[in-house]
């Protein structure tokens, strides 16, 4: 009897403890050249998991690419460092929110489901501000804590596909600016 | 009848959502971000299901691992100019040619593909310009409009529709459009452009005698982009001259609004104005008693299950006020259309139900009849560039500036009146030259 409640304690220790793991994987390194690290200076390598608030390091001639669970791509240059404050995701309804702050670098970032299904839903905090993304694609150049590029990157208007122009809504914490053409950038400095 | 279309309808739809839906998951690509052929494959299965942001995050990453793969570029390249992605498609061709292991194939590629892009980029320009030269064969089974019962109604007496002599009345005929229509305008800003439009179109019939055109046209329209709101006014005239029946002028003016809720979704709403006069002429002295005025107004949801497909549907309500009040009517319908991008062209299926009801008696047919109309066209049409659906026009069509359109159309009419009770098949070929005009500003 003992050995059974053991058996049991341990069988359900163990599946409470990977569904945990499980919810705190959020996504992977799909591709790590160079010195990417995370918080606890782990070795981050093509396929390592990404988890709740991680933070991940991008070294001097590195540079990686995060595939989120949500189908988010946010590829990051050298020299940069990015942290997931939140992240929940149900694949069932598209529904979640995905919070990412850039503190450094350069990080461009492709959206996903979340932010097809809501898109403010999708923030990213940068140095300067926040931006909101509306269905595009868009790269920030944290160059210091003083100053940060916002550029908006596409779709654009004469796309052959249909699709919609992607918009951003970047703002400083006073103003807002909308950007809807491609190739516009916006410069949002403290 | 309306049953059998909404089968068709319906069926369609399920093929063509069905064909959307993705062999590799995203799940698989997570496991294996690195792999060569799987994600590679998973781009190309991305990009024919239309989900064009996740090819270019695949391409990257694989730019990434392998970045002696000139392939990978030059795919990756392709799907750049594709989404328009300008920034972008500069950076990665001065990194190419300043590649020293960019072959001169790939160079030459490279090439083709902007000279593929060059008129788009000419588009930017402050001034641009265009002329469209089109030819449209459509053959009908019922020029004429014959009735259903082949009899109609006067003075409310039955009596037989006249009969078929192939030169007043017609079943079967040919009509022949020849097209020009000049556009130009300005992009005033990233945000607003002013269209400017001439047109001019001869239709010339096989063997019908009367209804053969020439139509002069003109029209202006501005565009603005305000947040999520993409609004355009505009104003038109158009003028037919038709042969051995009266002429006529319509002046209109009107605006659209789409409303962008969502990368998927969107609301496009409209109302417009028109007004018809008739030429009065010694041989058509009563011709002004046609004139018409038309207040319009439509509100239409478009839904994108993918940036392949979108499906849409359009409420739609119109006056139509007529110097003769048996001519005055309102409208009242529905359009649901479904298209879908594929590699031949762009499909698309449409059906349109009107309901017309008439503000008086035309004692001329009957006296005891309100006359009321309910019509279902349905049409299904075809269209793309040239080169997609004839590969070897690409040597005739190197600027994929040659377009193609293929398009049947069902009318049906049904009406408490025989003489409107009328039902027609059309099916039209057309190809349309674009010559960029650009260069002359």
């Amino acid at each position: 009897m003992n050995y059974f409640k053991k058996i049991v304690i341990l069988l359900l220790f163990t599946l409470i403890s990977s569904g945990v793991i499980a919810a705190n994987f959020i996504g992977i390194v799909g591709v790590g050249i160079g010195d990417v690290k995370n918080q606890n200076n782990q070795k981050l390598e093509n396929g390592s998991k990404i988890f709740y608030g991680d933070t991940i390091i991008v070294g001097s001639k590195s540079t990686a690419q995060i595939l989120f669970l949500d189908q988010t791509v946010m590829t990051i240059g050298e020299e940069s460092e990015l942290t997931i404050d939140e992240f929940v995701y149900d694949p069932q309804t598209s529904d979640g929110k995905l919070i990412s702050n850039i503190k450094s670098g350069t990080v461009k970032v492709i959206t996903g489901q979340i932010s097809r299904k809501n898109p403010d839903n999708l923030e990213v905090k940068i140095p300067t501000g926040t931006i909101g993304a509306r269905g595009t694609e868009f790269v920030v150049i944290a160059s210091s804590n003083a100053e940060s590029t916002v550029l908006l990157l596409g779709p654009g208007p004469n796309n052959s596909l249909g699709m919609m122009p992607g918009t951003l809504e970047v703002s400083d914490g006073i103003n807002t600016v909308n950007i809807a053409q491609p190739g516009f950038e916006t410069v949002v400095t403290k | 009848m309306i049953k059998k279309y909404l089968y068709i309808y319906i069926a369609s739809f399920f093929i063509l959502i069905s064909s959307a839906f993705a062999d590799i998951s995203y799940k698989a690509i997570l496991d294996n971000p690195t792999d060569l052929e799987l994600n590679l494959n998973y781009a190309k299965q991305q990009e024919q299901a239309g989900n064009l942001k996740l090819t270019i995050a695949t391409l990257e990453r694989l730019n990434i691992l392998y970045p002696a793969n000139t392939d990978i570029k030059l795919y990756l390249l392709s799907i750049l100019i594709k989404m328009d992605s300008k920034v972008k498609i500069d950076l990665m061709i001065q990194t190419m040619l300043s590649d020293p292991n960019t072959t001169e194939e790939a160079r030459t590629l490279i090439a083709e593909l902007l000279s593929n892009n060059k008129i788009k980029d000419e588009q930017k320009s402050k001034w641009f310009a265009y002329l469209d030269l089109s030819y449209t064969q459509t053959e009908e089974n019922n020029i004429s409009a014959i009735t259903k019962t082949k009899t109609m109604l006067q003075d409310d007496v039955s009596i037989p529709f006249p009969s078929v002599d192939n030169k007043l009345i017609v079943e079967y005929d040919k009509t022949y459009n020849r097209g020009s229509s000049l556009t130009f305008g300005k992009n005033i800003n990233s945000s607003s452009s002013l269209f400017f439009n001439l047109g001019l179109d001869i239709n010339t019939q096989n063997k019908k005698a009367k209804g053969e055109s020439s139509i002069l046209s003109a029209s202006t329209s501005y565009f603005k982009v305000f947040g999520n709101h993409y609004f355009s006014p505009y104003v038109y005239y158009s003028h037919p001259n038709y042969r051995r029946q009266e002429d006529l002028n319509t002046k209109g003016l009107g605006f659209n609004n789409t409303f962008i809720i969502n990368e998927k979704s969107n609301i496009n709403y409209g109302l417009s104005y028109s007004k018809t006069t008739y030429d009065r002429t010694s041989n058509f002295d009563v011709a002004n008693n046609k004139n018409f005025e038309n207040y319009s107004s439509n509100i239409r949801y478009n839904y994108n299950f993918s940036p392949k497909i979108q499906l849409s549907s359009k409420v739609i309500f119109s006056e139509t006020d007529s110097t003769k009040n048996y001519d005055s009517y309102n409208s009242e319908g529905l359009n649901i259309s479904v298209s879908q991008i594929s590699k031949i062209g762009t499909l698309k299926l449409q059906s349109t139900y009107l309901e017309n009801t008439y503000d008086a008696k035309d004692t001329f047919i009957t006296s005891t009849i309100d006359r009321k109309d309910e019509s279902l066209v349905t049409v299904a049409s075809l269209s793309g560039q040239l080169n997609q659906i004839i590969p070897f026009a690409k040597k005739l069509n190197k600027d994929n500036d040659i377009f193609y359109s293929l398009k049947f159309k069902h009318s049906d009419i049904s009406s408490n009146i025989l003489n409107y009770d009328v039902e027609r098949e059309f099916f039209s070929i057309g190809l349309t030259k674009r010559i960029n005009l650009n260069e002359l500003f």
